[in-house]
């Protein structure tokens, strides 16, 4: 297996958070225990896409297999880590703006990454180091940044 | 298996019929297995799209009716009918044209379409706090996986076949 210790970390740091992350995804917790409702559905969801990954590779002519269930462990281990991390992307996106993050686009969000597998972090890697460079850009040409949205008070000692 | 003795009636009709051998036997039951599966696969779908169009009382109208877009799991239905039917065409009536990948790969293609319109229903029916109706979607949709894996163990077969043929000529 390549990345065999980043799979291993990235699955057991998704499986010790995923009570975290139910309990985060709902504002309802007084009512229910956690949400498992939107687990659920990218669970579905995500395990869709990696199935399909296999299904259509299997059929397409430009790619023969020639080990099929390892085929089917690698795109179901990778869609399983690409769809907590957008299922993670989901619960901050939620928290900061709620109410976008409807059932279809969960159900939907977390299909394209079950299907695009290890594609997901390449991507979220790119974006990273793009805004990574407009940050320092901005720096280099001495734009002042935000204003704090919070300071310290210094306050007299009686 | 042992037989006692041979009338003269088993001896006339073994004269006038063609036995099969054991290997002509395996490729007619695969043959057949083949066509009752594609024939519950079609089934299967006849029932869905029966209660969402004309069956308006039914628990899966109102879980289909759930969709923000209108008729979307119904069509979905019809469409995969539809990429599914060459395929059954092709091994009622044309059986020697089964090597030609394109229907096939239609069918798969439906039988994901139909995985993802159960997954789909089974997430509308989440809210409804129906029990075990979410599970009873999902079991659909692994039926249906499955399918569109056999279809597509069949294709990279052949594809894989066609490779051996080049590598040894």
């Amino acid at each position: 297996m390549k990345h065999k210790f980043a799979v291993h970390a990235l699955a057991l740091t998704l499986l010790f958070c995923m009570t975290r992350l139910a309990y985060a995804a709902t504002f309802a917790q007084e009512v229910r225990g956690a949400d498992y409702e939107s687990i659920l559905t990218a669970a579905v969801a995500g395990l869709c896409g990696g199935a399909f990954k296999t299904i259509f590779t299997l059929a397409s002519d430009k790619r023969a297999v020639f080990q099929i269930l390892m085929e089917a462990r690698r795109d179901l281990v990778v869609s399983f880590l690409a769809g907590g991390f957008v299922y993670l992307v989901m619960i901050m996106v939620e928290s900061k703006w709620p109410g976008t993050v409807t059932r279809e686009i969960r159900f939907g969000g977390t299909l394209i990454a079950g299907w695009a597998g290890s594609a997901v972090f390449v991507w979220a890697a790119r974006v990273a180091r793009s805004r990574l460079e407009a940050e320092n850009e901005r720096q280099r040409k001495g734009v002042p940044g935000d204003p704090p949205t919070s300071a310290a008070v210094p306050l007299e000692s009686k | 298996m042992i037989i006692k003795h041979l009338t003269p009636d088993l001896v006339r009709g073994m004269a006038h019929t063609s036995v099969p051998t054991a290997e002509h036997q395996d490729h007619l039951e695969v043959r057949l297995l083949t066509l009752y599966i594609t024939y519950v696969f079609i089934n299967g779908l006849i029932g869905p799209i029966t209660y969402i169009f004309q069956l308006s009382p039914s628990l899966l109208f109102k879980v289909a009716s759930l969709s923000h877009a209108p008729n979307l799991v119904g069509f979905m239905f019809i469409g995969a009918l539809t990429l599914a039917t060459p395929h059954a065409i092709a091994l009622v009536f044309f059986p020697k044209t089964l090597a030609t990948r394109w229907p096939r790969k239609l069918a798969t293609l439906a039988a994901t379409v139909v995985a993802l319109t159960w997954a789909y229903l089974a997430v509308l029916a989440l809210p409804l706090d129906a029990g075990p109706l979410f599970w009873l979607y999902i079991r659909q949709a692994v039926e249906a996986i499955g399918l569109a894996a056999l279809y597509a163990i069949s294709l990279n077969s052949q594809l894989l076949r066609s490779i051996h043929r080049m590598l040894s000529t």
